[in-house]
């Protein structure tokens, strides 16, 4: 009897929910452009925990609507409805199968804020249904992954923002400043080349250790308001115990690798740019870290990426960092400190007289309506997002690895190319 | 540091020691246990080393090691875990290819014998990177057990009752389960109860696929459920234009009909041509369809097709002028209104282009608009003048509204209430009451306009009219919406005397039966009691500490500065729409405590507190510093920088970020100021406690003495920072706060 209960509503909240008259959101404040609702963007998150539904992820404004949420989580999307009542007086559309919110027709673009394991399954979807994709770092956890999203995005034609932004905006950690001064500083020859990027605490960059997993969880009853197999989706089934999931997800391979991967993409993303290597990767990754536990994140002491011509990015674990006054960047005729303290006499003269790096597109919503490239768009995400599975693949197994640019794949290593890519479970599949 | 040399010494040492061992044969079971013993290691070369030994004496060592898993379920696999790992990372490793066949077989000889499919799973994962692609026995998940996804065979299917298996289709869908699609779309073909071959539809929408995208396309052309079967290709999970196009090709009638409208609803844009050629069919309901299915076929492509489509259009323009609409949203915002031009240029019919121009909202359009006015398409142009969100339209729909064309006038209103300040508002709609003359509609009309606002003046206005009979109660309920937003904003008396009047007005409406009115004026009564001037004074404490009270309640002695924009309104310091400049203590301070209460009474309220500041400069860079007050909740400020929300030493020193109170309540807020220190203090809560110079190096001015400072969060010279003493101000940047109980105590250096 519920059961049949419970078919006919769902086949009620089939019907289209009606766009709200004008004047029930139209008034913000004196000054403020109206904008009529067929010109309106809608939004709709998938992934309504920690990162979904904090203030800068969960928004709803009059130029992008917030119509839909979904979460697996009973408790978290009830959360997330209340959230948008209280803060934009949105009712949402709420869904516990995530295709069902890519499917919905009037969400205009997919805001994806599950956890990693999720990323490129959810990217392709929503791409194939030719929906506009903002998706929180790190793009994929796998380098594979990462590159379907790419190709399924470019094939289909959507627009895809990555959801880092220092490479564009807000002050960068320990440079105090945004990424632009010293763009134009190393572009312009000043610093020499090749140069290397130190990603430290000494410098100004955490690297989050508390992020890390445990080994021999004892099995816990699943909470009512979690659906567990959905939240696992394609990793490998294990037993529920809460600290594999909510937050602390980020201490197991099978979701994310730690603080390397959830914050390497924010830290390596900028330097990317900074070093002009957005279209290409480093050809060797070295580690130095404890033995890695096969399910549990472990931390790490310092992993070096060198590229082609010389030029690297050292990170340095938490309680591993250089000692003493040490550069973030340096290069044969400068080097440029926490706090962007510089070798170089009068630097911000200097910079000052440099001429501006290209403009990027950094407004996302302008750039779904006018159908163009976001700054950090989908090749971008991809090319850093893998360089730091790059990092994760060679502490996983625990040695140097070679890569190869042109074929985006390791040198001699067959264990690391099987990493590329790697089996999703339960029926789940990107091909 | 010491700590872990010394490991590393002890385990090297161990390591000579146990090789020796080894080179006098030790055992299998003894390797396992000195391996087991290191891990967790922070070495994992020594680790390394000991595994080199483990698989030297594979296979007796390897199965013992593999021997050591416990069930997942007792929790002890940790080290067993991390030496099987370690395994993994040596015999993977290309300098070590000898030892991929003995650990691949140990490997496959566990796994044979594992009986936990925890375990199990693990250690094919592990495998599969030793194995190499060649043997790899990744977990099929086709074998795996799956306990939610029973399949129901044909025979077993037809012997369920109805709803049952109306539930075993709604069941399949839900899980999309490609396997059982057969069954699905035989039912979506076959099922002789409607309703369940509609759910067969909704399922295979749900499952996607070429098959499903074709069985639907082909009950939409002749089945049952016609609703459902609609709504499922309308919905469907995957790409239906190749299904919808093919059968497109040999559909007529009323098929071809539906096809269109299919194509149109989900944007398959290689039925364009189809479409257009449907467009002069001589089946009227075809025509239709395809007049409404052209906007959504339209890509930029089609400009030159479809802007002539629009020039010749009689019948159904809308349509046309939607689909010319969706071709330009392919273009550049920036481009569209040149693109326009250029075919209105060509166009024999100019006119029917006029609302695109009006969609763009751009000056040039509205130009454009304008020069049609008083021409062969004056009354084209004012419609689409009236449609146009830019507020250079206002000036010709007034000009119209006073010549006559009254009913241009709440269009008018609309612009003003989008686009001007609220000082300005008050002007255009006492302007635009003169328009409406003695049409109480329109008089109304703008009245809500104006009861929208939170303003004294505008709330008066308002009142103004309440002594009109006709409209009295209209008037009223405008009031009685305006009122608890202007409470404490007017004047007590005035306040008081206005909603006596309303409550009037409603007692006579609810002797005739009005509840709402009889509420209404319970709720006035309780707004007049609770809107009583506010009281400013010391707490017996603070009197006694040596605090002085900076504001009377009554007037502004003792402070400078833009006396219009800040006013005192029943006992509290109020910024109104005619704000425009900062108010300063006459007096100059250096080290206080410095305590007020303010409220916001609108969303994004924007002020600051300047301390040590000169008269008539911006205090965030010439003062010691602007403390911020700013509504920092409000969405119009989403991509705030942290140096700019509430309580932040603006630019210098972020603060942490405090959850305001609900609009109209009351907050208490501190600054301490004592040398280089500031301290910020809300509602008892610690937002900023900061040292300015340090937070700044000592540079708060680049120095080079250039615009860009590195140093400051902001980047910006902030020359102020080390004022010696100033004025405490408030800084205007909009209205909608009040202040009170603003009071202070001088510091001793």
């Amino acid at each position: 009897m519920e059961r049949r209960d419970f078919l006919k509503k769902s086949g009620a909240s089939v019907a289209l929910f009606t766009i709200l008259p004008r004047s029930v959101f139209g008034k913000m404040g004196g000054d403020k452009r109206y904008i009529a609702p067929s010109d309106q963007l809608t939004r709709g998150i998938i992934g309504t925990g920690g990162i979904g539904r904090s203030t800068c992820h969960f928004l709803s404004d009059q130029n992008c609507r917030l119509v839909s949420l979904c979460d697996c989580d009973a408790e978290h999307l009830a959360g997330a409805v209340q959230q948008a009542k209280d803060k934009f007086g949105e009712t949402c559309k709420t869904y516990t199968d995530w295709r069902d919110l890519v499917h919905d027709p009037n969400v205009d673009i997919v805001h994806i804020a599950t956890p990693p394991h999720w990323h490129g399954l959810m990217a392709l979807e929503a791409s194939n249904a030719g929906k506009d994709i903002f998706c929180e770092k790190p793009m994929t956890r796998t380098i594979g992954e990462g590159k379907r999203v790419m190709e399924a995005v470019k094939r289909n034609g959507n627009i895809f923002r990555l959801d880092t932004w220092f490479r564009f905006t807000d002050t960068f950690y320990g440079l105090g400043t945004t990424v632009e001064p010293l763009k134009k500083l190393v572009m312009s020859g000043s610093l020499g080349w090749p140069l290397t990027v130190r990603i430290s605490g000494a410098t100004g960059f955490a690297w989050k250790f508390f992020w890390v997993g445990k080994t021999n969880l004892p099995t816990q009853p699943v909470p009512a308001c979690l659906d567990y197999d959905m939240w696992l989706g394609p990793a490998p089934k294990k037993p529920y115990n809460a600290h594999r999931t909510h937050q602390t997800f980020r201490g197991y391979w099978d979701y994310d690798g730690g603080g390397l991967a959830d914050m390497g993409q924010h830290y390596i993303d900028p330097v990317q740019y900074i070093l002009g290597k957005d279209d290409t990767f480093p050809v060797k990754v070295e580690v130095d870290a404890p033995l890695q536990h096969p399910d549990a994140v472990g931390t790490w002491r310092s992993i070096t990426y060198t590229y082609e011509d010389g030029c690297k990015i050292i990170l340095e674990g938490e309680g591993y960092e250089s000692k003493g006054k040490v550069p973030y960047i340096e290069g044969p005729l400068g080097k440029v400190y926490k706090g962007f303290e510089c070798t170089i006499p009068n630097v911000m003269e200097l910079i000052n007289s440099l001429p501006d790096p290209p403009a990027r597109n950094t407004d996302f919503l302008q750039c779904v309506r006018e159908r163009r490239n976001f700054a950090l768009d989908e090749k971008i995400g991809y090319h850093s997002s893998t360089v730091v599975n790059m990092g994760v693949i060679a502490l996983r197994l625990g040695r140097t690895l070679n890569f190869d640019p042109k074929t985006e794949t390791f040198i001699g290593d067959t264990a690391a190319n099987l990493l590329l890519n790697q089996p999703m479970y339960n029926g789940w599949s990107m091909d | 540091m010491k700590k872990i040399l010394s490991v590393i010494a002890f385990l090297a040492l161990a390591a000579g020691v146990l090789s020796a061992q080894d080179s006098r044969q030790r055992k299998p079971e003894t390797i396992v246990q000195d391996v087991l013993a290191l891990v967790p290691s922070t070495d994992a070369s020594a680790v390394q080393a000991e595994i080199q030994s483990l698989v030297g004496a594979a296979p007796e060592a390897l199965d013992i090691l593999f021997g050591k898993m416990q069930p997942y379920e007792a929790q002890a696999n940790e080290k067993t875990e991390y030496v099987i790992h370690a395994l993994t990372q040596y015999a993977s490793d290309p300098a070590h290819a000898e030892a991929v066949e003995p650990v691949k077989a140990a490997f496959q000889k566990a796994i044979a014998a594992c009986t936990d499919q925890y375990n199990k799973a693990f250690l094919e994962q592990e495998l599969r990177l030793v194995a190499y692609a060649d043997a790899a026995p990744v977990v099929q998940p086709a074998t795996a057990p799956d306990p939610v996804r029973p399949r129901l065979s044909a025979a077993e299917f037809a012997s369920l009752a109805l709803d049952d298996q109306r539930d075993a289709i709604y069941w399949i869908g839900e899980n999309r389960d490609k396997s059982q699609l057969k069954l699905v779309l035989s039912n979506l073909k076959e099922a002789a109860d409607e309703n369940l071959c509609g759910d067969a539809a909704i399922a295979a929408s749900k499952i996607g696929g070429k098959k499903a995208a074709k069985a639907l396309v082909a009950a939409l052309l002749g089945g049952k459920a016609p609703a459902m079967v609609t709504e499922a290709l309308e919905r469907f999970n995957g790409n239906i234009a190749p299904a919808v196009l093919k059968a497109m090709k040999k559909a007529d009638g009323q098929n071809e009909a539906k096809l269109i409208e299919l194509a149109g609803i989900r944007h398959i844009k290689g039925a364009f041509a189809k479409v257009v050629e449907a467009l002069a069919s001589p089946d009227e309901a075809i025509a239709q369809a395809a007049r409404g299915a052209l906007k959504g076929v339209v890509t930029e492509k089609n400009l030159a097709k479809v802007a002539s489509l629009l020039d010749g259009a009689s019948d159904g323009i809308a349509d046309y002028k939607a689909a010319f609409q969706n071709v330009l949203n392919f273009l550049p915002e920036e481009d569209r209104t040149a693109v326009i031009s250029e075919q209105i240029a060509k166009a024999a019919n100019p006119q029917n282009f006029f609302s695109a121009l009006a969609a763009t909202g751009s000056d040039e359009a509205v130009e454009a608009l304008k020069a049609n006015l008083g021409g062969n398409h004056d009354a084209e142009a004012l419609e689409a003048l009236a449609a146009t969100d830019n507020f250079d339209a206002a000036e010709p729909l007034f000009a119209a509204a006073s010549a006559g064309q009254k009913n241009l006038l709440p269009r008018y209103l609309e612009l003003v209430e989008d686009y001007r300040n609220d000082f300005d508002k008050i002007t255009d709609y006492v302007k635009a009451l003169d328009v409406a003359g003695n049409d109480n509609s329109l008089i109304v009309k703008v009245l809500e306009k104006m009861g929208r606002m939170k303003d004294s003046k505008a709330f008066q206005k308002v009142a103004e009219y309440i002594d009109r009979p006709e409209i009295a109660k209209e008037v009223a309920d405008i009031l009685v919406g305006q009122a608890p937003n202007v409470a404490g904003i007017v004047e007590y008396d005035t306040f008081k005397n206005i909603i006596s009047k309303v409550n009037a007005v409603n007692a006579k409406a609810s002797a005739k039966g009005d509840a709402d009115a009889g509420y209404a004026i319970d709720a006035m009564k309780k707004l007049v009691d609770e809107s009583k001037p506010f009281v400013n004074a010391l707490t017996p404490e603070e009197a006694a500490q040596g605090f002085k009270l900076l504001f009377n309640g009554k007037d502004l002695s003792g402070w400078v500065g833009d006396l219009e924009g800040y006013a005192p309104v029943n006992g509290a310091i109020t910024v109104n729409s005619n704000y425009g400049g900062n108010l300063y203590t006459e007096k100059e301070y250096r080290n206080f405590i410095y305590r007020f209460e303010f409220r916001f009474l609108e969303e994004g309220v924007n002020n600051g507190v300047g301390i040590r500041t000169p008269f008539d400069v911006d205090a965030a860079y010439d003062a010691m510093c602007e403390c911020q007050i700013l509504d920092h909740d409000a969405p119009m400020y989403a991509d705030l920088h942290e140096y700019q929300v509430h309580g932040s030493v603006y630019g210098v020193v972020p603060a942490k970020r405090l959850v305001h109170r609900p609009l109209g309540q009351w907050s208490q807020e501190e600054i301490v100021v004592n040398g280089d220190n500031i301290k910020v203090t809300v509602n008892g809560e610690v937002l900023v406690d900061a040292n300015v110079r340090e937070a700044c190096q000592g540079h708060n001015v680049a120095p080079e003495g250039k615009d860009e400072n590195p140093y400051t969060v902001d980047h910006r010279n902030h020359p102020g920072m080390f004022n010696e003493r100033g004025h405490v101000s408030f800084c205007g940047h909009g209205h909608g706060l009040q202040f009170k109980n603003v009071r202070i105590l001088e510091l001793e250096d």
